[in-house]
């Protein structure tokens, strides 16, 4: 779940949505596998005063399995998305629909599958890279289904707040989309707050800066550089 | 940009107060119980309506910030939710248009000792019509509502609970100017455990919940909720339910509020 606030555009995006691990099995040999379901729902709001007219709506919905290898751990997913114009532009923009092969008159809705390699050497850090195939391209009459992603997480050390634990954290992603030919860059910096240094459940608020085409699929092919200041609650 | 500082100032200053108390940050579970039998509770649902082509979905989740114990019998919490529930139609060739979708954002205190405990909710919520409406006869409206809620629950033993407490509109768009208190009751009744494969529990349950409200002349929503569920631990909220239900009222969606609903469904709820 997130929220996050434009610095340089008057829009607000929020996301309510987790992971939700069904089984993991957890053989003698310190291996770790799991499969599970993932939801989200993510919006974006522009602001008209006292009211947050809504701009687009996307959701996601998907399943995986994954499997950690000591300092090494794999997922592959199989995700749908769905996206819909907000109600406050209907009289401004016709909404977007996929169809087959490309846009048309259909609903918005595309699937993929990706798979993802992450290697943890230590606490601090964190490498993952991956790629996926999307069930049609974006835009018609360009065949490239293909994605590729590329990423780092970079942590500091804890230090305590009463009993709870905090740390500083740096993170970087590049996916490339081969559908729009295009790179989009985000990077985080904030900080982490913990109940204790092993608690899955976290607190995060960080500046956030995007740069790339729009991530909100009405808007795909629109160019998007912004800089927010975003609170997560990770469970 | 200024709200969100003192947002955090005041989540800062609000940690540093308690701290001198027994208190858990960011703890696994809420200290209310959810209600399971409203479906305006966040939890991640899909429920297939057996009398129309369409289906709802809801992606939601409970937060708590954290729990203070103030004495031996007494724990208090504060957290946020949020949700996103749609209506999805269906046209065939796995088609799901959009016809509706409703957000919610809130906030909480909540409060229990021994078998009692309170919740006070202060809750937004916008209502946004689905782009399967575009360029229909349909009408948007701007839908935007917060209210205030307090529920009080009773756990009886732990196979029965009745909750319910007034609520009050506070602000509302449209507003027609109806009746702006409302009430919220309810009750869940439960078996006993069962064995299942792989170290599961399994038990029976039902629940019946029921809004008053006084808008649109005056509307009683109520649903009737009897399914299983599953659960890794006892102890444990988090759970599997497959239930069948039976839903009459008015449409939950903002978008036709005004408009009667009724219908029998089967819905997979996930309680993280």
């Amino acid at each position: 779940m997130g929220l996050a606030a434009y610095l340089n555009q008057v829009n607000y995006e929020g996301q309510v949505g987790g992971t939700l691990e069904m089984v993991r099995y957890s053989p003698p040999d310190d291996t770790q596998y799991g499969w599970g379901l993932f939801a989200l729902g993510d919006i974006l709001l522009g602001e008209d005063g006292a009211t947050f007219p809504m701009l687009d709506g996307d959701f996601y919905i998907g399943t995986y399995f994954s499997g950690s290898f000591g300092n090494f751990s794999v997922r592959i997913e199989a995700l749908h998305e769905s996206t819909h114009l907000g109600d406050s532009l209907f009289t401004v923009q016709t909404p977007l629909f996929y169809s087959g092969g490309g846009i048309g008159t259909a609903t918005y809705t595309r699937e993929n599958g990706n798979f993802t390699l992450s290697f943890q050497p230590t606490e601090s850090f964190r490498f993952y890279t991956g790629m996926g195939c999307w069930d049609q391209p974006l835009i018609t009459g360009v065949s490239n289904p293909l994605f590729a992603t590329f990423g780092s997480e970079i942590y500091s050390p804890y230090w305590s707040i009463d009993s709870s634990s905090m740390r500083g954290y740096l993170t970087g992603s590049l996916q490339w989309k081969g559908d729009q030919n295009v790179w989009d860059t985000e990077i985080q910096l904030g900080v982490q707050w913990k109940a204790s240094r092993t608690a899955e459940r976290t607190l995060r608020i960080a500046l956030l800066f995007y740069s790339g085409d729009n991530q909100f699929g009405q808007f795909y092919n629109v160019p998007d550089t912004h800089l927010a200041l975003a609170s997560f609650f990770d469970f | 940009m200024n709200k969100n500082f003192i947002f955090i100032f005041l989540f800062m200053g609000l940690t540093q107060t308690v701290l001198a108390d027994r208190w858990d940050f960011l703890p696994a579970e809420p200290l209310f119980n959810p209600l399971i039998g409203d479906l305006r509770e966040p939890q991640y649902t899909i429920i297939a309506p057996l009398n129309k082509a369409a289906y709802d979905g809801d992606i939601g989740q409970t937060f708590d910030f954290i729990q203070w114990q103030s004495d031996e019998s007494t724990k208090w919490a504060w957290g946020i939710n949020g949700a996103s529930f749609l209506e999805l139609g269906s046209k065939g060739n796995a088609e799901f248009p959009l016809l509706v979708s409703d957000w919610y954002l809130g906030t909480y205190f909540s409060e229990k000792s021994g078998n009692l405990s309170n919740r006070l909710e202060f809750e937004h919520v916008s209502s946004h019509l689905g782009d399967f409406y575009f360029n229909s006869s349909v009408e948007r409206i701007i839908y935007s509502r917060e209210s205030l809620r307090i529920i009080s629950s009773y756990d009886f033993s732990q196979n029965f609970r009745v909750y319910g407490g007034p609520c009050y509109w506070t602000h509302l768009s449209p507003d027609s100017g109806d009746p702006r208190l409302f009430f919220q009751a309810g009750a869940e009744l439960y078996s006993g455990y069962y064995n299942f494969f792989l170290g599961l529990h399994l038990r029976g349950y039902a629940t019946y919940n029921i809004e008053v409200l006084g808008e649109a002349g005056g509307v009683v929503n109520q649903t009737i909720e009897a399914g299983l569920q599953w659960r890794w631990k006892k102890d444990s909220h988090q759970s599997l339910r497959t239930a069948a239900l039976y839903y009459t009222g008015n449409n939950l969606y903002g978008q036709f509020y005004q408009n009667p609903d009724s219908y029998f469904g089967l819905g997979i709820f996930f309680d993280p």
